[in-house]
């Protein structure tokens, strides 16, 4: 079966994947998950959350610097899951 | 401390912001008026924005304005803009003169203004920015004038913003990357009302899901004057606490502190210290009080080496 790439940036609480999720932003959802990942609230309530859930992760943050501290959301982590082709 | 209740000076009618409003708008970037503008006076407007919607699009691709009126230029006195028209009946209003006032003071000046219309079903979604896209770290700031001449029903897709983020030093093009931050909100609302931005307020518009267009009218305007003791202070002197409030030591509840100290879901504990010191260095501004202070953030950074009190620590 054909499969694309499903990639999920989540920007946590802190450096640490088990922290809560702040932000959010997903490119190649299916089309019947698209709305779980452009709701109100996060699709998970924790980086850790989403690995249970099948995520590959990608790339996480390295140490965030003071001077950045006030400025945009540091602690980014970039998932992917392959999905189906419908 | 002397009581200062300057506000209103020259205009006596404006009704201006209040302590409370002021800290609020310090913490969270925005403050939202709901339906302050008459009925009558919003289906004026709504029938006077496709002629002015006409003429910015006409001014942006080089044309000359529909109608022959030339607009008018930044740096127009607020009180001077669109006179004649619907418009200027609604930045005419108390209530509008006096949010005005308060926040970029008296003779405040045009930026520039834009009509934003989304046709009903329209997809169209804008990225989540700030409108400082070159700026400086000075604490003076621009003010951005939300006015919803229609209703905006609830999940209607009216104005993204995330509150309390109009202080973070960022770009565009970074914010553009967060397609959602957990307690933002999205504009719903009565018509007549009117949502006042810090320039720095990440914001979007979004996409109209409803059955009807939607229209905005945005106006950004300048201070012409430095932005301290603007609003009502008649209850500044019980307010404004002195730099020893500390919500670990002693706290009073009732101070601006404690609403500079509120924090927003997308925080985290350390980010909303970091946030908390620029709430301290905008209201510093804001009371031309160079020594307030909320928890000893911006004392202890304002004597390095020295806070170690009167017995050597």
């Amino acid at each position: 079966m054909a499969e694309r790439q499903h990639v999920l940036h989540l920007w946590l609480a802190a450096a640490a994947l088990d922290t809560d999720v702040k932000a959010w932003a997903s490119h190649g959802a299916p089309p019947g998950e698209a709305r779980r990942f452009d709701g109100p609230e996060p699709p998970y309530r924790t980086g850790v959350d989403a690995l249970a859930d099948g995520w590959s992760l990608l790339q996480a943050p390295g140490p965030i610097g003071i001077d950045a501290a006030n400025g945009e959301l540091g602690c980014e982590f970039v998932f992917e899951r392959n999905e189906p082709i419908e | 401390m002397a009581s200062l209740h300057d506000g209103g000076v020259g205009d006596p009618d404006a009704i201006l912001l209040t302590t409370n409003e002021m800290a609020t708008f310090v913490a969270d970037g925005v403050l939202v008026f709901p339906a302050v503008v008459p009925d009558a006076l919003n289906r004026l407007v709504l029938a006077e924005l496709p002629s002015l919607l006409a003429e910015k699009l006409a001014v942006l691709q080089g044309q000359p304005p529909p109608g022959g009126v030339p607009p008018p230029a930044t740096g127009t006195p607020f009180d001077e803009l669109r006179c004649g028209t619907a418009i200027a009946e609604v930045l005419a209003l108390p209530r509008v003169r006096g949010i005005v006032h308060s926040l970029v003071g008296p003779g405040a000046r045009y930026d520039h203004d834009f009509v934003h219309h989304l046709r009903a079903g329209h997809p169209n979604r804008q990225h989540l920015h700030p409108d400082a896209i070159v700026d400086s770290a000075d604490p003076a700031f621009d003010v951005q004038l939300f006015y919803y001449p229609h209703e905006v029903a609830a999940g209607g897709g009216g104005t993204r913003y995330v509150p309390g983020t109009h202080l973070r030093r960022v770009t565009s093009t970074t914010t553009a990357r967060y397609q959602h931050v957990v307690g933002e909100c999205f504009h719903a609302g009565p018509a007549g009302t009117i949502a006042v931005f810090h320039h720095g307020l990440w914001h979007a518009g979004h996409d109209n899901p409803g059955p009807v267009d939607r229209w905005l009218y945005k106006l950004r305007l300048n201070p012409a004057v430095p932005q301290v003791r603007l609003w009502d202070t008649s209850d500044l002197d019980r307010r404004h606490n002195p730099p020893t409030d500390h919500v670990f030591a002693a706290a009073d509840p009732s101070s601006v502190a404690a609403i500079l100290r509120r924090t927003h879901r997308w925080q985290s504990t350390d980010a909303s210290r970091y946030d908390l010191v620029e709430r301290i260095r905008l209201w510093r501004h804001l009371t031309g009080d160079p020594g307030y202070d909320v928890d000893r953030y911006l004392t202890r950074l304002d004597r390095p080496g020295i806070d170690l009190g009167a017995d050597g620590g």
